[in-house]
């Protein structure tokens, strides 16, 4: 068969459909499993990244507005009996936890402060890891996937590659018409994997960041606050 | 989290949407023309720039006629006519399309041209029993009786009939009357060619002919064409009018060069040593070279060898020294020069086919070049 035949026979084929969905269509049933992983783990880590960042911003907000009010002069009391009956997060949520501690330490008509400091602390310290668990929930999801995720592609590639050479291997034809479209909709699995990895991974990388300032934050109203109820235990005992 | 994978799958989806609407597919490659393969084969060009006719009897010279090929022009107006070897000066068909044409005009003196029938029958004759002995050359002499009649066929046609295309037809038709007419007078002349002759009268006579047609018809009313006849052609001189003209020229055989010394049989391109050949031999001989290095002015003992091979690429005779520094020292280089050169044969790697090449080779020493 002399070469223009064969480029006359490759031009008159129909041109391959490289739509999207074509590609998709095309494609292997493993290339089309890798395809459809990677579209719920990308779809699952955008989820995750607007939930974080909502949640960051509103955390920021929310402390914010916290030490405003904290530190305005405001009894604590008031404070405390305003926060009581709102669900909590954050500053507000360690300041309502050591409060509570406090009062039950009072209420219970014991005058003995003695290990109080040791429990207000102890349940704050829970409180900003049970915050800190939200901040940081579902990042090693991220992770994950931008780690594995141009893994997972690239195997889908592989595959695709394995199988067109071996349709090639079969056509005994190397013209590059008839190599190309297997390719194409190998390579568009590792796309895939790509386009749902980075974000993955940039969104990680702030988000990590992000919660260590945040906990950072808790962790330094707590010092402030445990000393000023310390403060108090001292006086009154 | 329902917020967020509410707008995760929103915009995943608004983003495949996008893809699929606003994303073509790939769009062919503007390939702008099918490039069919080209078989490409390399060409020396010196065999067809290089080509040279030696002759045999040339002066001998060091160095092939470097004259360049000028191509002959071409005479203005030439053109190859029927079986005619040589170009002819005049484009044949306008000049019988004049002739046709001017039987037609001289339609006006229809009666002269009996006349010339009669004288023209005698001479033909004359003419014809020489032509056989030459068998060649029979063909050319017979047009001459074929115009001598067509130019009286002509005329009439055109007294009775004015300007009609049909004239080559009659032409064609009558010729044969006269001849049987003419055949008792000359029988050795054969009819055939006569009537060939007539029957096409536009390719097949030369230009030649055909001028002279022309002229003999305004001569035919006053002069028998018989004077036309010996200056255009005498079989007798063919051999006179043979091309004797030697090639000249010696680089190529359109060159003004004159010819240089060579085969005469071997037409083609001229052999050089190739300069891989010439390192060859050069560095060959250096390595036997024990010139006398470290004298004062060692460097420029150029000496100039002739040196002659045999065949089989040993040295033949003892090479004659041609050049040689002045001085003992020269003589010392000469000699250990010629030594070098015998010392070292046979020089099996010259090539055997080129050996008219390098049959003799004017070698010359420098050692500021071959060290």
């Amino acid at each position: 068969m002399n070469p223009a035949e064969l480029t006359q026979a490759a031009l008159a084929a129909p041109a391959p459909d490289m739509t999207l969905i074509g590609l998709f269509l095309q494609a292997h049933l493993v290339v089309k499993l890798v395809m459809l992983g990677l579209l719920g783990a990308s779809v699952w880590c955008w989820a995750i990244i607007v939930d974080k960042v909502v949640l960051f911003s509103r955390m920021t907000k929310s402390m914010d507005r916290f030490e405003k009010i904290f530190w305005s002069g405001q009894s604590l009391e008031d404070l405390y009996r305003s926060l009581l009956n709102r669900q909590n997060h954050g500053l507000s949520a360690v300041f309502v936890a050591a409060m509570r501690e406090w009062k039950r330490s009072h209420e219970a008509g014991r005058t003995s402060f003695l290990g109080l400091t040791d429990r207000i602390e102890k349940v704050i310290d829970v409180t900003i890891a049970r915050e800190m668990e939200r901040f940081e929930g579902r990042l090693l999801v991220l992770a994950t996937v931008g780690s594995a995720g141009p893994f997972i592609g690239l195997f889908g590639t592989v595959w695709g590659i394995m199988t067109s050479f071996q349709a090639i291997a079969a056509s005994k034809n190397t013209n590059l018409a008839v190599v190309a479209p297997g390719i194409a909709e190998a390579l568009f699995a590792t796309a895939i994997g790509l386009a749902a990895a980075i974000p993955a991974v940039l969104a990680y990388n702030k988000f990590t960041a992000d919660a260590a300032k945040l906990g950072a934050r808790m962790e330094g109203f707590a010092d402030e606050f445990s000393a000023i109820l310390s403060r108090q235990i001292d006086d009154r005992s | 989290m329902r917020v967020g994978l509410t707008t995760s799958v929103i915009g995943h989806t608004l983003l495949l949407a996008w893809g699929l609407v606003s994303l073509p597919s790939a769009k062919p490659f503007d390939v702008q023309a099918q490039v069919d393969a080209l078989p490409v084969d390399l060409i020396p060009l010196s065999d067809v720039t290089r080509i040279s006719e030696g002759k045999k009897t040339a002066p001998k010279k060091e160095t092939a006629s470097t004259g360049k090929a000028k191509p002959p022009t071409p005479r203005p107006e030439s053109q190859k006519i029927g079986n005619a070897r040589t170009d002819q000066d005049a484009p044949v068909t306008e000049k019988t399309t004049d002739t046709a044409a001017a039987p037609t005009r001289q339609a006006a003196a229809p009666t002269p041209p009996p006349p010339p029938p009669a004288p023209e029958r005698p001479k033909a004759p004359e003419k014809a029993p020489t032509p056989p002995a030459p068998p060649e050359p029979a063909p050319a002499p017979e047009p001459e009786p074929v115009k001598t009649e067509a130019p009286k066929e002509a005329p009439k046609p055109t007294a009775e009939v004015a300007e009609l295309p049909a004239e080559p037809e009659k032409q064609v038709e009558t010729p044969p009357a006269p001849t049987p007419a003419v055949a008792p007078k000359s029988k050795p002349k054969p009819p055939a060619p006569v009537q060939t002759a007539a029957l096409d009268p536009k390719p097949a006579p030369p230009s030649k002919e055909t001028k002279r047609s022309e002229e003999v018809k305004p001569v035919d009313t006053k002069a028998p064409p018989k004077e036309e006849k010996t200056e255009t052609f005498n079989p007798d001189d063919i051999n006179a009018l043979l091309n004797k003209v030697d090639p000249s020229g010696g680089g190529s055989q359109a060159s003004t060069e004159e010819a240089s010394l060579g085969s005469e049989k071997a037409t083609g391109p001229v052999a050089d040593m190739s300069q891989s050949e010439i390192d060859a031999l050069r560095s060959a001989v250096a390595a036997c070279w024990n010139y006398p290095a470290g004298a004062d002015g060692a460097e420029n003992l150029v000496v100039r060898l002739r040196i002659e091979f045999t065949p089989d690429g040993d040295v033949a005779g003892t090479p004659a020294i041609l050049e040689q520094p002045a001085g003992p020292l020269g003589t010392v280089a000469a000699e250990g020069a010629v030594r070098a050169v015998l010392r070292c044969a046979p020089y099996t790697f010259l090539p055997p086919e080129k050996y008219e090449v390098w049959q003799v080779v004017n070698f010359r020493f420098n050692p500021a070049e071959m060290f």
